[in-house]
């Protein structure tokens, strides 16, 4: 029993971290720049494909992830470049702007490379046991990974300048263009690292799951709840909640239902709205 | 009340400018009103059976956007749940029928009174404690959480694959509305019905402290109206009238599946709102038939009419942020976009 | 009419009312003011609902209203402007005041006196205009007959003046006397001590969260306490 309960705890750490990652772009754009983005599910998808291609044509898994994530970067800055940088402060047609997005990249994606399912094989196979407990080995990996990417990004927005000039235009837009800060450069800069960890969530997907055009769809809505749950632009709530829905899906269908494993994050979602409206870690407006 | 306005303190529109805005709206209602004799005409021009299909289903649709119309570009509440009000009506009433044995016409005032308790049970916690992106999350989530609670009730619903019917709406005053015609004129009925509500409470009192809690909240509050409640009885009434729609969607198709509840569906009605003209009274419909029409008659492959209409969506949003209503008064006018 | 007593309030740490106490008699036209910071707005915000006090209570009309939602307190007739013009940006000026006129409860001679004094405001000739494409002073104008129009019996005026041409000023205070004379009891908060002092018979003075001051404009004006809270802050002349 203990050691069911462990091993479903650990699961849902594994799965948890990869919901974090996508959320963390969500909440970010969101939080410093007032955009509720739907097409950030595309960069997640995109970036799945950009790894597929490349290890099907013979790049190791490690070169298709970097590539994916290098990619959507650049993506991401484009995006904001061509649209969103218009729509700054009009959550209306931010709103509209990223449907018609979702509609452009999934249907050309899946008129470009047919809406038929892929798979990639995972840089590494079977499973191995710690003590009593038997662990996948890829999806330890993508815990991994992704633990290793977000702490990255932690000390990224500690450390760095750009790091110090978002957080600082998260307390307030117009002090940090006061102090210098190059609120525009900022906030492309924010689309391109949201986008880049979408891409490289994207390129861990592919390791676990099908590649299909419209599988960004996923991740978009759990991206969605985590951003909510951890409070609209809070990173370290986007985190925490990411594990968090993690652990309540592995354990909400190991124990109650498991085709019912996608709805238990809306429940948790519409209890925290409605007791914790501003979230768990009580934002309202950027925390980082 | 125009004639004399002192120069001294006119601000700057000027009367010319109300007279072309005045002309721009009224060309405005009367295509709008056109492309709704078009849409009743459809069955009485063409025998076509799938002419009077698409009409049909056409029809659920704009009734769908007007009534998220009032909610969404009255109020300025983000809600996002209208597919699935629309699948739980479609379930409830198919329910009543089949289990309780209440006749097609007994069942839509039922449906429309489990609706409105639940869009009330839903909507004053979720608008009394959070607004704007909250809301929008939250109504989403709800939604979604209705479409896999109704997916997993396998002994009541059927599960993910749906509900067959077996049932008519019967003949009522000589016409048979279980008849594809019948459903046609329902349907269009229904739709009218939706309109005549939403230009009934745009100009009501009601209607305007609407426009005004989209405004300003703080200070509609500050005036005396209570706007938790205000902003319950837009989505309630939204909410009702979408579930209705799914009732009669149900007896349509004759076969609902939680499928009818899809977010996306609801995502998608924003955007026709969005392309339309939010808050306008022919947005809703102009904006169904761009979003299901126009690719319906684009006999291009499915992909690419969606990427059109992508780019539509992307384009309108970018440089008309009023929709097509605001595009044809912007053209009439010649007001700058800061201007309207 | 309005009494308070004992109303305190915190933001976090910072006190921002203190002990704060006074009454306003029926049909009383009162002066607050009170350099930046002093809690003017905060006080408003106590007084109208939008912000529950940390203790005290308030009584509007010998019913303790405290923790009374704004819109309620509207309804009983406790009405307040808002800094800066405040208007429904996409309605008609008309619309703006149907819209305030919506929950007004009963329609007494009381409401056809106000409906004269909002005709006083000189808002007709742009009924059909869009409340965001007045000038400033005029949408200004435009909140105060709003407020009016919901049959307000008590009107508390935030910063009315500020911003307003002298020609609109003095039309502000005619109607401002006029609505004394309908019988609206009146509080005016304001930097503009000179419009103000020429309006008020009674003026209370906020400094810090605390009440400092409390009588004629001239004699409060002539307190030590007072000129000390304004030194270093704003000079007497206001704006």
């Amino acid at each position: 029993m203990l050691l069911d309960i462990i091993q479903t705890g650990l699961d849902g750490v594994m799965v948890g971290s990869l919901y974090a990652m996508v959320a963390l772009g969500i909440t970010l754009v969101f939080g410093l720049v007032g955009i509720l983005n739907f097409a950030h599910g595309q960069s997640v998808m995109l970036g799945a494909y950009v790894c597929f291609f490349l290890v099907s044509a013979g790049h190791s898994f490690w070169v298709g992830a970097i590539v994916a994530t290098l990619a959507m970067g650049v993506f991401g800055a484009l995006l904001e470049r061509a649209v969103f940088r218009r729509t700054l402060g009009d959550p209306f047609a931010g709103l509209a702007v990223s449907l018609g997005l979702i509609m452009i990249i999934e249907n050309v994606a899946a008129a470009a490379l047919t809406p038929d399912p892929r798979f990639m094989d995972a840089p590494v196979s079977g499973n191995f046991a710690v003590g009593p407990l038997l662990l996948s080995s890829q999806r330890s990996l993508v815990f991994v990974i992704s633990s290793a990417l977000i702490l990255g990004f932690w000390l990224f927005l500690q450390y760095s300048t750009l790091g110090k000039a978002i957080r600082a235009m998260s307390q307030s837009r117009q002090g940090a263009a006061l102090v210098g800060v190059r609120v525009d450069t900022v906030s492309r800069s924010i689309f391109a690292v949201g986008s880049a960890l979408a891409g490289a969530a994207g390129a861990l997907y592919a390791s676990l799951f099908a590649v299909t055009p419209f599988m960004g769809a996923a991740p978009l809505t759990k991206g969605f709840i985590l951003a909510a749950l951890g409070g609209l632009g809070s990173v370290p709530g986007a985190i925490a909640a990411g594990f968090l829905l993690g652990l309540a899906e592995s354990f909400g269908s190991r124990y109650l239902s498991a085709s019912f494993r996608d709805g238990y994050g809306f429940i948790i979602l519409i209890f925290a709205l409605l007791f914790l409206p501003t979230g768990l870690f009580g934002a309202g407006k950027a925390r980082v | 009340m125009t004639g004399e306005v002192s120069s001294a303190r006119a601000p700057a529109a000027d009367v010319p400018g109300r007279q072309s805005r005045l002309a721009a709206s009224m060309l405005l209602a009367l295509a709008g009103w056109l492309v709704l004799a078009l849409l009743l005409s459809v069955p009485v021009v063409y025998h076509s059976r799938y002419i009077v299909y698409l009409g049909t289903l056409l029809a659920l649709q704009a009734a769908l956007a007007v009534s998220l119309n009032i909610v969404l570009g009255f109020a300025g509440q983000f809600a996002l749940s209208q597919s699935a009000f629309f699948g739980f009506g479609a379930y409830a009433s198919a329910l009543l029928i089949r289990d309780l044995d209440v006749g097609f016409w007994t069942s839509l005032p039922l449906t429309a009174l489990l609706t409105s308790v639940l869009a009330v049970a839903v909507g004053y916690p979720a608008m009394r404690f959070t607004g704007g992106i909250h809301l929008a999350l939250i109504t989403f989530a709800f939604g979604e959480l209705l479409r896999l609670v109704t997916a997993n009730l396998h002994e009541l619903t059927g599960g993910p694959q749906g509900m067959q019917l077996v049932y008519t709406p019967g003949v009522v005053l000589g016409v048979d509305f279980g008849s594809t015609r019948g459903l046609y004129c329902l349907a269009t009925g229904f739709l009218l019905l939706c309109l005549l509500i939403s230009i009934l409470v745009r100009r009501s009192d009601f209607g305007r402290a609407l426009f005004a809690i989209r405004d300003d909240e703080t200070l509609a509050t500050s005036l005396g109206i209570d706007v938790t409640a205000h902003k319950v009885a837009a989505f309630t009434l939204a909410s009702t009238l979408a579930a209705l729609a799914g009732a009669i969607y149900a007896v349509f198709t004759s076969f609902i599946s939680p499928e009818m509840m899809n977010a996306s569906d609801s995502i998608a009605l924003v955007g026709m709102l969005i392309v339309g003209g939010l808050g306008t009274t022919p947005g809703p419909i102009l904006g169904t038939l761009i979003f299901v029409g126009l690719p319906e008659f684009l006999r291009v492959a499915k992909n690419y009419r969606l990427v059109l209409l992508g780019i539509i969506i992307v384009v309108m949003a970018l440089y008309s942020p009023k929709g097509i209503a605001g595009a044809v008064n912007r053209l009439m006018t010649g007001t700058r976009r800061s201007g309207a | 009419m309005l009494r308070l007593t004992n109303i305190s309030h915190r933001f976090g740490g910072l006190e921002v009312l203190r002990n704060v106490e006074f009454s306003v008699a029926e049909g009383e036209l009162l002066g607050l003011i009170g350099p930046n910071g002093a809690g003017k707005t905060t006080l408003f915000n106590v007084i109208t609902g939008f912000v529950r006090p940390g203790a005290g209570r308030i009584f509007f009309q010998d019913r303790d209203v405290t923790g009374y939602p704004t819109h309620r307190l509207a309804r009983l007739g406790l009405v307040r402007t808002f800094q800066g013009a405040r208007s429904f940006h996409n309605l008609s000026v008309e619309d703006c005041l149907r819209v305030a006129r919506y929950r007004r409860v009963g329609d007494s001679e009381r409401d056809r006196e106000l409906e004269r004094v909002v005709r006083l405001l000189d808002l007709e000739e742009f009924a059909t205009e869009a409340a965001s494409s007045l000038p400033a002073g005029l949408a200004r104008l435009l909140g105060i007959a709003m407020a009016l129009s919901t049959g307000a019996r008590l009107l508390l005026l935030d910063e009315p003046a500020a911003g307003l041409s002298a020609g609109e000023t003095d039309v502000l205070q005619q109607s401002i006397r006029r609505l004394q004379q309908a019988g609206v009891t009146v509080v005016v908060v304001d930097h503009n001590l000179h419009f103000l002092m020429n309006l008020v018979s009674r003026a209370i003075v906020l400094d810090a969260g605390r009440l400092i001051a409390d009588g004629p404009p001239a004699t409060v004006t002539a307190e030590p306490r007072v000129i000390e809270a304004y030194i270093g802050g704003r000079d007497l002349a206001g704006d």
